[in-house]
């Protein structure tokens, strides 16, 4: 970890996406449809976590020829970024009161997680 | 009339809907290569592959195009992040360097232009000085000095007339003289020429009297 960062709405988003799961891997465009987030705002809060050593990313280790798809940039919580990450939702939960910012607590309160936005083909959970 | 607009509305419209359409992920492509350029290197091919691969797996022609357009907004503030100076810093930047290169460039040397050396003119110099205002008495020193120097040289030689005038008559009227008096006549102050001159009585004196 670097450094504090400057907690914004979108940095709760995605931190309480990949909270829902701390061991999972997930790719941006997943994170963002979780999140609500397009590209022009997911892109800088993954940049920004990954700059403060929150997330860790890898490219996906497939053949797009035989997954007739272009590999997928993976995201996932390092250690000390799940920690982090918790902490800071925690303490900006407690900060936020219902009545003063509703639409702020609910979008720090863990709802769903992005695999059951995106369910596996076998219809287990990851 | 109803006819031109049945033919707009049912030729052209959809033509023009469908080419659209057709380019749209191409436009989509092309914003997002311009905006991995705003990401500085070495991270720039990293998220060019990774927005590619985005834009791909986006639904729809249309939807791809606007999703560009969010990702190339989010490049700009990527780019700050990266530690890029932002648009006006650079622009600042490159005019800055353009000025350090305008002001170090050495101008052309000019070839001489071969203008015809004035005659010397030493009066108009001379003149020149003596009519400023440091000089103005000096100027008038000057002219009257030669004023003086004219009027004495005239005298002189009017003088000069005169006594040969008066030697030739004095010879005539006493032909006895030596030359040794007549020149000590010829030494006399032109006062006393004027008196010895009235006390001898002289022809052209008496006429003129």
């Amino acid at each position: 970890m670097d450094g504090p960062l400057r907690i914004t709405m979108n940095l709760a988003k995605v931190l309480r996406v990949l909270l829902e799961d701390p061991t999972a891997r997930f790719y941006g465009l997943e994170i963002g449809r979780a999140a609500g987030l397009t590209g022009g705002s997911l892109y800088p809060v993954l940049l920004k976590l990954e700059q403060a050593g929150v997330l860790a990313s890898n490219w996906e280790d497939v053949d797009p020829s035989e997954v007739g798809r272009p590999r997928r940039r993976l995201y996932w919580l390092t250690s000390d970024g799940a920690e982090y990450g918790t902490r800071v939702l925690r303490e900006a939960q407690q900060s936020v009161t219902p009545r003063r910012s509703p639409t702020l607590r609910r979008s720090l309160t863990p709802r769903r997680s992005p695999s059951s936005v995106f369910p596996a083909p076998g219809g287990a959970t990851a | 009339m109803t006819l031109l607009w049945w033919v707009l509305g049912t030729v052209f419209v959809p033509m023009f809907v469908g080419e659209f359409t057709d380019v749209c992920p191409w436009l989509a492509r092309k914003l997002i290569h311009r905006a991995a350029r705003r990401i500085p290197e070495p991270d720039r091919s990293r998220w060019e592959s990774e927005f590619l691969s985005d834009l791909e797996e986006q639904p729809g022609r249309i939807w791809k195009l606007i999703w560009s357009v969010g990702v190339y907004r989010g490049a700009w503030q990527m780019r700050r992040m990266l530690g890029a100076p932002s648009t006006i810093e650079a622009l600042r930047a490159r005019l800055e360097a353009a000025l350090r290169k305008l002001r170090a460039r050495t101008p052309a040397a000019r070839p001489e232009e071969t203008k015809p050396e004035p005659a010397p003119n030493l009066f108009v110099s001379h003149d020149a000085v003596l009519v400023s205002p440091h000089h103005s008495r000096t100027m008038r020193d000057v002219v009257g000095e030669r004023e003086d120097q004219r009027r004495r040289e005239r005298l002189v030689r009017e003088l000069e007339r005169i006594q040969a005038g008066a030697v030739l008559q004095l010879r005539e009227i006493h032909p006895g003289w030596s030359e040794q008096d007549l020149n000590g006549l010829l030494d006399m102050s032109a006062v006393e020429f004027a008196r010895y001159v009235d006390g001898k009585r002289l022809p052209w004196q008496r006429t003129a009297a």
